[in-house]
């Protein structure tokens, strides 16, 4: 579980940190909680963003739980894998970190084959809206979590390099719980912190390139320290 | 006019406004234009809020044209505030910039918010606007010498939005600033214990299956940085309360709360340092979720009834056009005087107490006395500062300024109200000190018989008493109750202003009424004057009516008043609840109550009226003339007496006024006990001697005359008649014209004693059966802390049922 730690903490600080872009885009939600009451008050507002989002993290965590183990039978499929998977987590972390530090996007193809399945789960979103009650909000927040966004999808592929469904689905949790602390307060319009996000896309961009740049160190370092633990890409859990 | 970025021709994403990258060439088709995006994501959302049908989400957002809001004439209104006069009153100044709070009338939602500052933002000298889409309160920052005030409002207004700005008395109201520090204290502490929670789980789950120490040693590092802020920012209130406690030689409940966090996290921050054996971050972050969570709820209930008074005054405009001779002025309304004439068009909020003096028009006064239907005045009535001028022109001579109108005198009464404090509370916060230090002195014993027993669980035992123990249940119970009860009330339009109120009309047995005033609206009309005297005309005996009438107080009084010029009146004389007397050119005239007025010829015409209330004029002795004044019963009288019935108390009807016209309403609303021609002497004998059979009598009236029968009463509650508000000494003020709140605040108040003392109960049978089990070492701390939480949610939760009380 160790080596999988620095993925947790780079999905985790992705999530806080990289989610400018989502407050731009996911802003509106907060209206579309509220828009048709006057003034939608914040004993309903919270349970509502908490509800939505509770959704989303679990949809994140399920997609995480279906590439990781995909992920699973193709890289143990490859024999001696572990050392390149490794390099592979840690290239992509630094990728991401480009990612929000330069709004470089590394996986537009991607994004675009992700609109194509958004079709299909459109519909659905479209007769929960607007949100009215908990549980709408709640499946709200599960559809939302297959919204085309390239840094869900980054972090995904994240995932899919533990090559442990658990890891994955925690990578998940980890980048969503990481999202929900700006998530939430949107609905509550802190903009201030909105603000902040985006004139620190740079200094969060050069920690998460730092956590990928330690999980490509992590190996090296095991190496040298001996292989008493953790050198083994599966792990107890 | 700045516009937003809404992404037409500025390379901006239409929905994030993020800059479109060059390669991407997505569009949405929002109302039939086609609008940039920049990832397929936004493509998606934007598709779906048009395809859901709220397209009007980006007309919200983005700005409207100008003139959209208000007209464009009506925009050099903003200029007034440029005068140094209203910088003075609106703003801070420093060095060259100027800050100042303004309430938004009109936002909707964050979007709102987010344009409203984006769109200031925008102009030159603005150096800083933030918006709580909460409170609707912006604040903002200028450059005096680039923009001007007058620049922010209207291009507010220009949006669409009704800027109102608030004088700095009124933009940091305590309560407002105390909850939104609340709010993100407990933001702060919900999201610490989501995210502690979460590793939590982690660690727990290693401890059962194995777990890499680097990995726990992780986990507790990051629970640590998060649980932090928890403790030093959300709980800091209860450090500072346990403090003040202990300063003060008074132990609260917040010094075991204190000593619980405080020392589980200086032993969790040890553990996590040293490799110890446990940490309790979950525990500590759950303790001070619950706790904020149940002085949050308590401080809502607390405010709900606030809310509305900040309302009412942010309903009163800043400014009002002054008519000096041929001239109009602008003038900030805090610069109105009593005797100023004032225009008042449809549409604008009044500004303060007066009468009309031209034009008609009819104003909505439901803020001030819950009437929903438009009210129709003319010249000569009176109109109220708050209450909104609907559709005609008006001009108002000015009676009342600031703090001595209606309204400046309700959100006074709801201050007092606030304050109010029911003597048992007071009590129990004084033994709380003693339940506290009973509890510490019981975790004492505790922690020294388990250091001797088994000193490594020692710690941990005590850790469980301090926090299953802690008395908030206890504390809460009571101003929990109290505090939903008084905003249920004044949602019922019942001012609560002595906090013993609730616990006295509990135990009430008795509703004795007043009739004028009080059973009816008290507005008395004549219905018919029959002259007696064939040298006077009806009007010549209505002057003089009104001239005697003037000095008097009693609400009969009010039918006689004229709009016209009056006779002088030497020696005039009031006989309370009887009649007036005085000399007019030389004759005697006396007016009232047959008795009063005297001559067997009035006892004559008794007789003759079968409802409403005689009223004889005589001069010399000699009858002169006879006014039958009628005065319309209040809406839901009946009901009322019926509810009251039903309730088994007893009613009665104490009144001032002759046989006849007591005896005839009594006996249409069924009540059969009834005194008529009381004086307030004999009233209050009534009363006592009802007290001395064991009554507890609630006395509903309005105190004009008979202010020792009010606080004769064990309860007493009065009607709001506007001029007399300020004087009122009642227990309860009823503000809205019907009379069934009164029995609803008779139910409510017994239904509020039977929640305190479930919540009471429940909190002693918690803290006797939680203390054994976890002096036992039964309870670890985080169930200590479900437990504790639980059991003081249990009881806010039970509270604040009275909130949706009917």
């Amino acid at each position: 579980m160790s080596e999988a730690l620095p993925l947790f903490a780079a999905a985790f600080v992705t999530g806080l940190l990289g989610s400018a872009h989502c407050f731009g885009m996911c802003a509106g939600i907060s209206g579309l909680f509220a828009v048709n009451a006057s003034v939608a008050s914040l004993r309903l507002q919270i349970p509502r963003a908490m509800a939505y989002n509770a959704g989303r993290v679990l949809s994140y965590a399920f997609l995480g739980i279906v590439v990781a183990t995909l992920g699973q039978t193709v890289i143990k499929a490859i024999p001696d894998a572990a050392a390149p998977v490794r390099l592979a987590s840690g290239l992509l972390i630094v990728a991401i970190g480009l990612q929000v530090a330069f709004n470089w996007r590394f996986l537009a193809p991607v994004e675009n084959a992700g609109a194509k399945i958004w079709q299909r789960i459109a519909p659905a979103a479209k007769g929960l809206l607007p949100v009215t009650t908990i549980p709408k909000a709640l499946c709200l927040g599960l559809l939302w979590g297959w919204l085309p966004c390239g840094l869900v999808y980054s972090v995904l592929l994240l995932a899919a390099t533990t090559a442990s469904a658990v890891d994955g689905g925690l990578v998940m949790l980890a980048f969503g719980a990481g999202t929900s602390p700006a998530m939430i307060v949107t609905g509550i319009g802190a903009s201030k912190l909105s603000q902040f996000m985006s004139r620190r896309r740079l200094g969060a961009g050069l920690l998460i390139i730092l956590l990928g740049l330690m999980t490509l160190a992590m190996p090296v370092m095991k190496f040298s320290a001996g292989p008493d633990d953790g050198v083994h890409s599966q792990h107890s859990m | 006019m700045t516009t937003v970025a809404s992404g037409q021709d500025t390379g901006t994403c239409f929905h994030c406004a993020l800059p479109v990258p060059p390669d991407c060439s997505l569009v949405v088709d929002i109302e039939g234009r086609q609008q940039p995006v920049c990832c397929p994501g936004c493509k998606a959302v934007a598709e779906l809020i048009r395809d859901s049908g709220m397209s009007r989400y980006y007309s919200l957002r983005d700005a409207p044209q100008p003139g959209v809001g208000r007209p464009p004439e009506e925009t050099t209104e903003w200029q007034v505030f440029d005068s140094e006069d209203m910088l003075v009153a609106f703003a801070d100044r420093g060095d060259g910039y100027a800050e100042s709070t303004i309430y938004v009338g009109g936002m909707y939602c964050a979007a709102c918010s987010w344009l409203i500052e984006t769109t200031l933002k925008k102009l030159p000298g603005v150096e800083s606007a933030e918006v709580s889409p909460v409170t609707h309160r912006l604040r903002v920052r200028w450059r005096l010498a680039d923009a001007r005030y007058s620049d922010l409002l209207a291009t507010l207004a220009r949006l669409g939005y009704q800027p109102q700005p608030l004088a700095p008395e009124n933009a940091t109201r305590p309560e407002l600033v105390e909850q939104r520090m609340a709010l993100k204290r407990l933001l702060v502490a919900s999201l610490g214990m989501m995210q502690v929670m979460m590793f939590a789980v982690g660690l727990y789950a290693g401890e059962f299956q194995g777990i890499d120490r680097e990995m726990q040693h992780f986990l507790r590092l990051v629970s640590f940085v998060v649980t932090t802020p928890v403790v030093f920012y959300s709980a800091r209130p209860f450090f500072t309360a346990a403090w003040r406690g202990v300063a003060a030689r008074k132990p609260g409940m917040d010094l075991p709360v204190s000593i619980a966090v405080g020392s589980a996290y200086a032993a969790s921050v040890y553990a996590t340092f040293s490799n110890g054996d446990a940490v309790w971050f979950d525990s500590v972050t759950m303790f001070v979720f619950f706790l904020t969570l149940g002085r949050f709820l308590e401080m809502r209930a607390r405010h709900r009834s606030i809310d509305r008074s900040t309302a009412l005054s942010a309903r009163l405009p800043n400014t009002a056009t002054r008519i000096d001779g041929d001239d109009r002025s602008v003038v900030p309304v805090s610069r109105l005087a009593a005797g100023d004439r004032v225009l008042i068009r449809a549409g604008d909020a009044i500004p303060a107490d007066g009468i009309i003096e031209s034009g008609s028009t009819s104003v909505d006064e439901a803020l001030l006395t819950g009437e929903a239907r438009p009210q129709l005045k003319s010249p000569g009535d009176l109109i109220a500062a708050g209450s909104v001028n609907l559709d005609g022109l008006i001009e108002m001579r000015v009676s009342r300024t600031g703090g001595d109108t209606t309204l400046g005198t309700i959100s006074r009464l709801s201050e007092r109200a606030r304050y109010a404090r029911p003597g048992f509370v007071t009590i129990a916060d004084r033994i709380a000190s003693y339940v506290v230090v009973a509890l510490l002195g019981v975790a004492s014993i505790v922690a020294a018989y388990w250091y001797f027993v088994a000193p490594d669980r020692a710690f941990v035992i005590t850790l469980s008493v301090l926090v299953v123990t802690c008395p908030c249940a206890l504390a809460l119970a009571t101003p929990a109750a109290f505090a939903a009860a008084g905003s249920r009330l004044s949602q019922l339009r019942l001012l609560v202003t002595n906090g013993n109120a609730i616990e006295s009309l509990s135990r009430a047995t008795a509703v004795m009424f007043d009739k004028t005033g009080t059973l009816t609206r008290g507005t008395p009309e004549i219905r018919s004057v029959m002259v007696l005297d064939p040298s006077m005309s009806e009007y010549d005996c209505r002057l003089v009516a009104a001239a005697l009438e003037t000095a008097s107080a009693h609400p009969l009084a009010r039918a006689f008043s004229v709009n016209a010029s009056l006779p002088k009146v030497s020696r005039q004389h009031v006989e309370v609840g009887q009649g007036v007397s005085g000399t007019i050119e030389g004759r005697h005239w006396r007016i009232g109550s047959a008795r009063f007025v005297g001559g067997g010829a009035a006892g004559d015409r008794d007789s003759a009226s079968a409802a409403g209330t005689d009223v004889f004029l005589a001069v010399d002795g000699n009858l002169v003339a006879w006014f039958d004044v009628a005065d319309e019963l209040r809406p839901e009288v009946a009901e009322t007496l019926a509810a009251l019935d039903r309730l088994g108390l007893k009613t009665a009807l104490l009144s001032g006024d002759n046989e006849n016209a007591v005896a005839d309403l009594a006996k249409r609303l069924g009540i059969t006990d009834f005194c008529f021609e009381c004086t307030p002497q004999q009233k209050l004998k009534i009363i006592e001697a009802a007290q001395q059979n064991g009554e507890r009598v609630v006395m509903v009236g309005d105190g004009i005359n008979d202010a020792p029968v009010l606080a004769g009463a064990d309860t007493s509650i009065a009607p709001a008649h506007g001029a007399l508000l300020a004087q009122t000494s009642a227990d309860v003020i009823m503000l809205g014209h019907s009379l069934l709140p009164v029995t609803t605040a008779i139910r409510m108040s017994g239904k509020t004693m039977r929640i305190v003392r479930q919540n009471l109960a429940w909190a002693i049978v918690y803290n006797a059966l939680a203390l054994p089990l976890a002096a036992a070492g039964l309870v670890p701390p985080w169930l200590a802390a479900i437990g504790m939480s639980a059991s003081s949610l249990i009881v806010v939760l039970n509270a604040l049922r009275l909130s949706r009380f009917k």
